[in-house]
């Protein structure tokens, strides 16, 4: 989305792809493929860089296509709605939530803190304060009937 | 000049104005109306997972370990109050914080839109 010079017109690809184990057709095959990028060349690189993290973790990953067809990637952290699941020891979030329904899972505050530490270090989050962060992760746990705890 | 923001009359008019809140609180401000040296009341919520538990399913790298509780004391002040609804709505309740008219004005375009489905 952003154009530098008129020749290099650069797209961004946004995709969640598992931590390790890229290449599948579905998500990543067609996507890259249609901007010209040889998906294999993008999946060698990103198991590369990702190996240090455990296998199938889903991680969102923008890639930055140029208009020569070369590109970039950067890595960010898990969606928070994977870590409150896995703090709450949680398969799924809540199909319904509100006044009606139960809440499908607990965490406390200090999970939260975690977890905020971690979204911290992301690029997108510089000008978040990490109370502010946490009050984000509270409100996804609100929106995925997960109650929060002290 | 403040507009009233409970309005309806003008059929364009959905939020009051940055500006408008940023006066309130400047003005408040110069009035030095908050006080906060009255010493804070001791935080009465204790932590669920006390030091020591292992904090399960934050680690996602390989070389890595879950996180281990700390003492609740040294978790900053905020973290207690952030899930708590009493500061809150104290803070809605508070004619003087961005909070009580972000949540007037809200309440304003609910009514207002309930009024406008009404019509059609």
């Amino acid at each position: 989305m952003s154009k530098k010079a008129p020749a290099a017109a650069a797209s961004l690809l946004r995709l969640v792809v598992p931590a390790g184990k890229a290449t599948p057709s579905p998500p990543i095959g067609p996507a890259l493929g249609q901007r010209g990028v040889k998906s294999m060349d993008f999946c060698k690189q990103f198991n590369d860089r990702t190996k240090n993290v455990d296998a199938g973790t889903p991680l969102p990953v923008i890639i930055t296509v140029k208009g020569d067809r070369t590109f970039t990637f950067v890595t960010k952290s898990p969606p928070t709605s994977f870590f409150l699941k896995r703090a709450a020891g949680i398969e799924k979030g809540a199909t319904n939530i509100g006044k009606d329904h139960p809440f499908v899972g607990k965490v406390n505050l200090k999970q939260v803190y975690e977890i905020a530490k971690i979204k911290q270090a992301d690029d997108g989050m510089g000008h978040l304060s990490l109370k502010g962060i946490c009050a984000g992760v509270i409100g996804s746990a609100k929106s995925m009937g997960i109650e929060v705890v002290a | 000049m403040l507009k009233s923001f409970t309005s309806t009359a003008f059929s364009g008019l959905r939020t009051v104005s940055q500006q408008q809140v940023r006066c309130i609180q400047v003005s408040a401000r110069s009035l030095n109306v908050k006080d906060d040296s009255a010493p804070k009341a001791k935080r009465t919520v204790v932590s669920s997972a006390p030091e020591g538990t292992v904090l399960k399913g934050i680690n996602y790298m390989k070389d890595g370990k879950d996180p281990v509780a700390l003492a609740d004391d040294a978790y900053p002040e905020w973290l207690w109050e952030i899930n708590d609804p009493e500061v809150r709505n104290a803070r809605i309740a508070d004619p003087l914080d961005k909070k009580h008219h972000k949540e007037a004005r809200r309440q304003a375009i609910k009514a207002d839109n309930f009024i406008r489905d009404k019509k059609t």
